[in-house]
């Protein structure tokens, strides 16, 4: 009588192969996740780093921002249904990741612009490109996010919709209050310019 | 002359994102009026100008320590299936060998006692030779690439495969 036969209780699965065969499977996914971790990573790592860097205003914070993200992408790829595209996914995290990162520092975030005064602004030669890209980082969250991810990253409303969990209605209403809001900061610039 | 627009609604004029009417409406307006012309000149000075900053890249230490990180994790657990692998490969040869299951003192696992159904020593061997081909595919890139990260990063993890297969077919998928 073989020792399994004299404790039954010790096998507690029917079909001990089927079970063993999807180890097997997990090992061999676990070898594939690198690689298509770093595909993953090559496809994305500018639409995060580009939006970090015009949430935060910095490149060394969006490069730890770019980490995190990175991080919890590799973390949670199993978890990732595929009903979206991926770069949704990856977009919703980052713009969490940046909002956490804001609220852990608790500090009003200027770029290079904080030293500007609106006056030096005036006789600045910074083109109005980079000018929007200091006052970004001013303008209120639920603006800020619709603004970098329709005006800059070039997203749909529709994909904002997903990414922010809102309606494309809301998207456009933020995205349109947004360039409001920074036509009135920068008044005082494009006054005194010529646009463009 | 009709009021003069928000730029909410000027935004929404050049994003087209207005009624048919509205937006004849405002056309309109815009063609008499200096002062929503030129807000509607400034709204889209700073959409064009957003849309044309640049996508900017990390720069390349970012990917090594996400890699970092990454393999933090892992290599701890690969750490630990090592010491159990080890144990359970004794279990393992013995248990070939022999033909029949055997108890090893201490380190063999409960999966010892199992009775292995047939065709499953077949899928091992199968499954085996897959990760030790693997493994020489990476061996043989290594010694073009020795300091690829990705290759050698590709060479162990089929070396942790193998060891991670071993412990699973002993361990009967525990
Ligand atoms: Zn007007």
């Amino acid at each position: 009588m073989s020792e399994y036969q004299q404790n039954p209780g010790n096998h507690r699965e029917t079909h001990p192969s089927k079970s063993v065969k999807s180890k097997l499977n997990g090992i061999t996914d676990a070898l594939n996740k690198e690689f298509d971790f770093e595909e993953i990573y090559i496809e994305n790592k500018s639409r995060v780093f580009s939006t970090a860097y015009r949430f935060v205003g910095n490149r060394a914070d969006a490069e730890d921002i770019t980490q995190d993200v990175f991080v919890k992408v590799f973390k949670n790829m199993k978890t990732f249904r595929g009903d979206a595209a991926i770069s949704t996914w990856i977009y919703r995290i980052t713009v969490n990741a940046c909002f956490d990162f804001l609220r852990k520092r608790k500090r009003q975030y200027m770029s290079s612009l904080e030293d500007c005064s609106e006056k030096s602004l005036v006789s600045s030669p910074l083109s109005l490109g980079k000018v929007i890209e200091g006052m970004v980082t001013r303008l209120p969250e639920a603006y800020r996010k619709v603004f970098i991810l329709y005006d800059i990253q070039g997203l749909k409303h529709r994909e904002i919709a997903d990414i922010l969990d809102i309606t494309q209605g809301a998207s456009k209403s933020l995205l349109h209050r947004a360039r409001a809001k920074l036509r009135q900061e920068l008044s005082p610039y494009v006054r005194n310019r010529h646009l463009g | 002359m009709k009021q003069c627009y928000s730029d909410e609604i000027l935004s929404a004029y050049l994003d087209h994102d207005l009624e048919p009417e509205q937006i004849e409406e405002i056309g309109r307006h815009i063609e008499e009026c200096s002062g929503c012309r030129s807000a509607l000149e400034q709204i889209t000075a700073i959409r064009d100008a957003a849309s044309s900053l640049e996508q900017l890249e990390p720069c390349e230490k970012t990917w090594f320590e996400i890699q970092r990180r990454v393999r933090k994790g892992r290599l701890k657990r690969i750490w630990v299936w090592s010491g159990v692998g080890a144990a359970a490969a004794v279990v393992l040869v013995v248990f070939l060998v022999r033909g029949r299951p055997v108890q090893v003192p201490e380190t063999t696992p409960a999966p010892g006692r199992r009775q292995v159904e047939a065709g499953l020593v077949q899928e091992y061997d199968d499954y085996m030779r897959g990760i030790d081909k693997a493994v020489e595919e990476c061996k043989t890139a290594l010694s073009e690439n020795p300091h690829n990260p990705r290759v050698q990063r590709a060479y162990l993890e089929a070396r942790s495969s193998q060891i991670n297969a071993l412990d699973v077919f002993t361990s009967g998928g525990d």
